[in-house]
């Protein structure tokens, strides 16, 4: 009982001690895009782009993210995950979704499962994994599978903030579909927050892609219910 | 269907006996000079040896036994033909130099679409694997081998099957195989048997890599039951490893005929295998290694077997997927094991 009751105390002790060791970033992304007339302006909706470290390993949360499939949509359709997760993938909609990857970190394909299925995948390695329906060429999906859980998406406005982090030296990358990643290096000091601003400019707009067997989409009507 | 197809009464041996029996297939009637002059078969190919006066095509009551037994067809004829070249050698038709060339041509170009890789179904050419197709897709498989002579048989001649089934994934544990199998010798050829064959993947599909394992159920009707009798199969399969990395097989499988007709020998067919296949350069190509085993057992406490051990190359691109290999009769170890098996499965997803 004293034993226990020694060991209940030093971690007491030392849990705060670990918490205070570590460190936080906090920054901008600016994200512009290209008009019409070929210039370079910023664009006024900064979200949905991950802000992710890299440089350290943890292990991966026992929650289970979840991607639906709705309206003929990936619900969300940018979705950050730690190495070893397994996400759900669920068909919400009235009609068949045939969900796949051909993506070298993860290939699967889901089949045709009915309306409320679910089928579960887990992602083993690190990579950008990205997923499309077979029969909806709409339907655009991408995973970044990460080593460790300093990640987040940013705000309206661009902000951001990674709480928690181990010290070091590590890589900040900001990373949206349209555009190339934007790279930084920032050194994480016990306790102390480190400022970081990112810029990513949009320039790929072809989402077109192939279809599961490497076919291009047939123009079709829509999938009967 | 045409008589003489199925019982071979006018397609016989000809002085280049498998010249005229590839014509025969084909459904051409000018041969019809070769046959004229071709050895006469018995005219019912299911007739009791007692009746046959033809000395050259009576099989004794061993061989008879072992073909049951492994559902071995022997056609018609047991009498084997020399294979002949071809007789426009040197002079090939212009149209088969531009197919060739096209065939080549075709092959170069889809090698060279920026495809992705769909890893290859079966990398193993007698073994099952765990791998099923995707939940409410279909396939159309095919399969083509041979076996050669056996050294300690040297009257059962070289035999040809041809295999065809759609697949069809009922859910993501579950698929479905339709299979007609056709069986020929350098003589004849047979519709053998109709099939009918579940296979179970414990695991969901989606769940690769590690331990898998696959129940496999199959019943199949003889037609051509001279050949074969009609028997049914349970097996298991499990296999370690992703596909795409070093993947380990095991099978282990019992057939056992069914008990039509009732004048043939019911033996019970114990099989096993064990493999291993591993990419090589990219995912779209495999290698693999397998050994495969059969056991027949007799009534009599009698056991037969076969056993061959070889080697294959599967490849995978798109909706195609193709592997081909060789097995070689380890004749030592039972001497009823043909010297050869060279394979060929190909399938196409729809």
């Amino acid at each position: 009982m004293g034993s226990r009751l020694l060991v209940f105390g030093l971690l007491a002790a030392l849990a705060p001690a670990s918490l205070a060791a570590e460190g936080s970033v906090h920054g901008t992304v600016r994200l512009f895009t290209v008009n019409e007339a070929g210039q370079r302006v910023p664009k006024p909706d900064a979200s949905s782009v991950v802000v992710y470290l890299i440089g350290f390993n943890q292990p991966a949360p026992a929650d289970l993210p979840r991607i639906s499939q709705k309206n003929k949509t990936f619900i969300p359709d940018i979705l950050p995950i730690v190495v070893g997760q397994t996400v759900e993938f669920t068909n919400d909609d009235n009609i068949i979704h045939n969900v796949f990857s051909t993506s070298k970190a993860r290939i699967f394909d889901l089949g045709k499962p009915r309306a409320g299925e679910s089928r579960r995948v887990k992602f083993d390695q690190t990579g950008l994994v990205d997923v499309y329906c077979d029969i909806h060429e709409q339907m655009i999906a991408t995973i970044l599978v990460l080593p460790n859980r300093a990640f987040t998406l940013t705000g309206a406005d661009g902000s951001f903030s990674l709480k928690g982090v181990p010290p070091g030296h590590y890589s900040l990358f900001a990373w949206s579909r349209a555009a190339n990643p934007a790279r930084a290096e920032v050194d994480i000091l016990p306790g102390q927050d480190t400022g970081a601003t990112l810029e990513l400019t949009e320039t790929k707009f072809n989402l077109t892609h192939l279809g599961k067997y490497g076919q291009p989409y047939r123009k079709q009507p829509d999938y009967p219910p | 269907m045409d008589p003489r197809v199925k019982g071979g009464e006018t397609a016989g041996k000809t002085r280049d006996g498998l010249q005229g029996s590839r014509s025969y297939l084909r459904g051409l009637t000018k041969p019809r000079r070769r046959l004229s002059r071709a050895k006469p078969l018995p005219k019912d190919p299911f007739a009791s040896k007692d009746t046959d006066s033809n000395a050259s095509l009576r099989v004794d009551d061993e061989i008879s036994h072992l073909l049951h037994c492994y559902g071995w067809s022997l056609g018609d004829n047991l009498e084997l033909t020399s294979l002949r070249s071809s007789p426009h050698k040197g002079a090939m038709p212009r149209t088969w130099g531009w197919a060739h060339f096209f065939c080549a041509a075709s092959i170069v170009g889809c090698s060279l679409i920026p495809t992705p890789a769909i890893a290859g179904r079966r990398p193993f050419l007698l073994a099952y694997d765990s791998e099923i197709i995707p939940e409410g897709d279909v396939e159309l498989e095919q399969w083509l081998w041979s076996e050669s002579k056996i050294p300690a048989r040297p009257r059962i001649p070289a035999r040809y099957w041809v295999y065809w089934s759609p697949v069809i994934a009922l859910s993501n544990h579950l698929e479905l195989y339709l299979p007609v199998q056709w069986v020929a010798t350098s003589t004849s050829a047979n519709l053998e048997t109709l099939s009918a064959e579940l296979r179970y993947r414990i695991f969901p599909r989606e769940h690769e890599g590690g331990f898998q394992a696959l129940i496999h159920a199959a019943i199949h009707q003889a037609v051509f039951f001279r050949a074969a009798p009609s028997s049914a199969d349970l097996g298991l399969v499990a296999t370690y490893g992703s596909p795409n990395q070093l993947h380990l097989m095991a099978n282990f499988g019992v057939q056992a005929a069914l008990p039509w007709p009732e004048h043939m020998a019911r033996p019970i067919l114990l099989e096993y295998a064990a493999g291993a296949a591993h990419p090589l350069f990219s995912t779209e190509l495999r290698l693999a290694v397998e050994f495969d085993g059969e056991i027949g057992l007799r009534a009599t406490q009698e056991t037969i077997g076969r056993h061959f051990l070889g080697g294959a190359i599967a490849w995978s691109r798109g909706r195609v997927w193709i592997t081909a290999g060789f097995l070689f009769g380890l004749t030592g170890l039972s001497e009823l094991t043909p010297r050869y098996m060279p394979r060929l499965i190909w399938a196409v997803a729809f």
